[in-house]
């Protein structure tokens, strides 16, 4: 990659540097410089058709658009002249000749880019004498989408968004001059796993959530920076609540992580669970049905019987879904009682992997190693089901930078259709015996490897693979599962025992966090004392004496570490469970009490955050966005 | 400050007497009698209130029969006792309207009767009304409802809640 020029150029009297060949309408956003634009989005790039951007260059005979003009050195760029002004002016006028007046009651108003560019540079008479055109409204077009063809403005984010990064072309632009409008082709419904960041994108009210859909007014709400628990990519979400209410989740940007986007699975997933189905206090077995107790004279009553027989043997499984400081809380949990020992829920072998690329030099830096990458190979998984915003960026580089992208899976998945090649591997042993001679062949830079296949395969064909990667200078990352396994294998020490240890050895008591696989159940049925924390009811298992309250990750605050190792800062969005009876609160008092420490979430952190290479050293350091794309800057004429 | 003296009035006799200033005011009464009334028998009589006058805010329905409001919620940020509250409900037949307010609560125990909710108003479906008296042995039956604030008050008998 060679390094981009720097460059000396003026913004409304403000000399600023910058890369030559950076747009100007960029720049612009990027110091601040308020230059309404509707059809250009930094996430899906240059269009311009709206029109809207324009501005003065000197020397230029005309007014040029923002967006698609780049930047040369010495340029004089005036945004807020008086020629920009009235051409602004009159391209608004334009926009909202046949715009219907729905302010009051759309989705968008108090967060629209168009109401607040007419507020900023609009005039607020109409000069047009006709009727308006009148198109379709309220259609559902999608599980969670409905389009308001009235209030479209054609800016065709949504068409490109759809082609060139979610990978299906679901929405299109039909008909010419006034008559035109976006259309469905596909069946009249939306079928990408993205379709949420439609209403995200759209610069009016004409594509919104069915969700969202007469909710609230956004001056109600309150945000909460947070992340998405659904995988272990780690989205950064903002969350947006009324009262005590959580509404609607919508992407911070974040280019290590999400960029600009989420996945329909995480952003609705709020809306997932009823309060009524789950567990939100301790339950206690008497004889065939469950009391409701406080969760701390459950846990007290827990420990209480562990202590009392030390004989027993306590084996205490955590959840993916745990937080860092959670688990370091349970691993002194399991210290603090005789005969304890905590288990995660990651196979040895994962963990034997995880520990082999810990110790390479292998280990993938992301996301600087795959956008400056010619090739990719994912092996054992579909990004498009399991860390769905990941195949955003991947469409992103295949469509900029023509990546070289090959798929090893033995499902077929969406990207197949831009993968350059695609090996359709069933047989994982004889895959790994094959793949040597594969990647002499073909040169990759990039592996990504799910942990879901890792089982299948011995550790010296991964150590072979090590010994590839270390030749060819290739950067290898794992892809997890659960959604803080990252977090659990960096705190994994010799105390800590693998899921496939727990399986294979009885025990007298049994702590489970989360829903029972099969070979769990086996253990809870074979031991005297069962206890099991769940999130939902439906998770609860018959043999369970004491049920204490899992909560999601929107409930949960501490940190997360995605899947390649960045830390990142949960908050506590959704207030369902009350204060004292959280889990991990409760554990973390009853901790207290026991050992006197006085263990809270931030000197957990900065215990676990001592022993690692990579984690900042206290939660405050934790480098968190706060960026948002403009349309949920809310209105300020308040 | 200096310390200001009033002078005392200087009565003669007959001031001291209160019989002429007696008759004056008398004088006064007594051609009263012969001038146009100005009070009313209230509540049997009412008074007509100029147009612009500001009573209660009522809500407006329509020539549809809908309720005009579109639950924006416009006035509810802009009431300065925070006096209202709405939730937004969908109407039935989206091809007639597509908002409604499912609930509509004015606290007129609050409401200052400022008229800034109808100022604030896009769709003109609060105003304020003529009425301004109303009686009640309880602050929570003065929690005027969507119902309520619907009906046209001049035509209501009494507002007694």
């Amino acid at each position: 990659m060679s390094e981009k020029k720097k460059i000396k150029i003026n913004i409304d009297d403000r000399e600023l540097t910058v890369n030559e060949g950076d747009s100007i309408l960029q720049v612009s956003i990027d110091q601040g410089i308020s230059v309404p634009h509707f059809c250009y989005h930094p996430g899906i790039g240059i269009d311009g058709n709206c029109r809207l951007c324009l501005v003065e260059v000197e020397g230029m005979p005309k007014l040029a658009t923002s967006c698609n003009l780049f930047a040369k050195d010495g340029m004089v760029v005036r945004t807020k002249s008086e020629p920009v002004e009235k051409a602004r002016n009159g391209v608004l006028e334009f926009f909202l000749l046949n715009h219907p007046l729905d302010c009051p009651f759309c989705d968008k108003g108090g967060e629209c880019p168009l109401q607040n560019f007419t507020y900023d540079s609009g005039q607020n008479t109409t000069r047009y004498a006709f009727e308006k055109n009148h198109k379709p409204k309220h259609e559902i077009i999608g599980d969670h989408i409905i389009l308001d063809k009235e209030r479209c403005v054609l800016c065709s984010r949504c068409v490109r968004f759809g082609r060139d990064l979610a990978g299906h072309e679901e929405l299109q632009i039909t008909a010419r001059g006034s008559k035109s409008e976006i259309f469905v082709p596909e069946e009249e419904k939306l079928s990408s796993k993205f379709t949420g960041n439609y209403a995200d994108i759209c610069p009016v009210g004409a594509l919104t959530t069915r969700e969202y859909r007469f909710k609230a007014r956004p001056w109600e709400l309150k945000t909460v920076n947070t992340l998405c628990g659904d995988c272990s990519l780690g989205c950064n979400v903002q969350a947006w609540k009324k009262d005590d209410q959580l509404l609607r989740l919508t992407p911070r940007v974040e280019s290590e992580v999400n960029e600009w986007w989420l996945c329909d699975k995480g952003r609705f997933g709020i809306h997932r669970h009823h309060k009524e189905a789950l567990v939100l206090t301790a339950l206690k077995r008497t004889n065939q049905s469950f009391d409701k107790v406080a969760t701390a004279s459950a846990l007290q009553e827990i420990i209480a019987t562990l202590r009392a027989n030390d004989s027993w043997k306590v084996g205490i499984m955590a959840h993916s879904s745990m937080t860092n400081e959670d688990i370091f809380i349970l691993k002194q949990l399991a210290n603090s009682i005789e005969g304890a020992s905590l288990f995660a829920p990651i196979s040895s072998n994962v963990h034997d992997i995880y520990k082999l690329l810990k110790t390479s030099d292998q280990e993938m830096n992301f996301p600087y190693d795959i956008e400056n990458a010619s090739s990719v190979m994912i092996i054992g998984e579909s990004i498009d089901d399991a860390h769905p915003v990941l195949s955003i960026r991947l469409r992103r580089l295949v469509r900029e930078k023509a990546l070289n992208l090959v798929i090893a899976n033995d499902q077929v998945s969406e990207l197949d259709s831009i993968a350059s090649e695609v090996v359709r591997a069933s047989k994982w042993p004889s895959f790994f015996n094959e793949l040597p001679e594969f990647l002499a062949k073909t040169p990759i830079q990039n592996i990504l490897i799910s942990d879901r296949i890792v089982s299948h395969v011995t550790q010296s064909d991964f150590l072979r693979l090590f010994d590839i990667a270390r030749n060819a200078s290739m950067k290898i990352g794992l892809l997890h599962s659960g959604s803080n396994d990252r977090g659990i294998l960096d705190q994994w020490d010799g105390s800590m025992g693998s899921s496939d240890d727990f399986y294979n050895s009885a025990f007298d008591a049994v702590l489970y966090f989360g829903p029972l696989t099969a070979q769990a159940e086996r253990r809870a049925k074979e031991s005297t004392f069962f206890v099991q924390g769940a999130l939902a009811l439906s998770d609860v298992n018959e043999y369970a004496q004491y049920v204490l309250p899992l909560e999601s990750s929107i409930e949960k605050s501490g940190t997360y570490t995605n899947h390649f190792g960045k830390v990142q800062t949960l908050r506590r969005a959704r207030k369902w469970i009350d204060k004292g009876l959280r889990i991990s609160e409760t554990l973390r008092t009853l901790l207290n009490n026991f050992d006197s420490q006085g263990v809270t979430n931030k000197t957990a952190y900065e215990k676990i955050a001592a022993a690692q290479k990579n984690y900042p050293a206290t939660m405050d350091d934790i480098p968190e966005s706060t960026k948002t794309y403009h349309h949920y800057e809310r209105a300020t004429w308040r | 400050m200096a310390i200001k003296i009033a002078p005392r009035p200087n009565l003669k006799f007959w001031d001291y007497l209160y019989l002429p200033a007696i008759m004056r005011g008398l004088l006064i009464t007594f051609k009263h009698i012969f001038r146009r009334k100005v009070t009313l028998q209230f509540p049997e009589q009412r008074w007509i209130f100029p147009f612009r006058y500001r009573g209660y805010p009522e809500l407006i329905t329509a020539e549809n029969g809908i309720e005009k409001c579109v639950a924006c919620k416009l006035c509810e940020v802009v009431c300065p006792p925070d006096a209202i509250t709405i939730k937004i409900g969908e109407y039935a037949n989206v091809n007639v309207r597509e908002r409604v307010p499912a609930e509509f609560e004015i606290d007129m125990g609050r409401c200052i009767v400022c008229g800034m909710c109808e100022e604030a108003c896009p769709v003109d479906a609060i105003r304020m009304s003529n009425t301004h008296v109303m009686s009640s042995g309880s602050r929570d039956s003065i929690k005027f409802k969507k119902t309520l604030l619907l009906e046209d008050y001049s035509q209501m008998e009494t507002m007694r809640l």
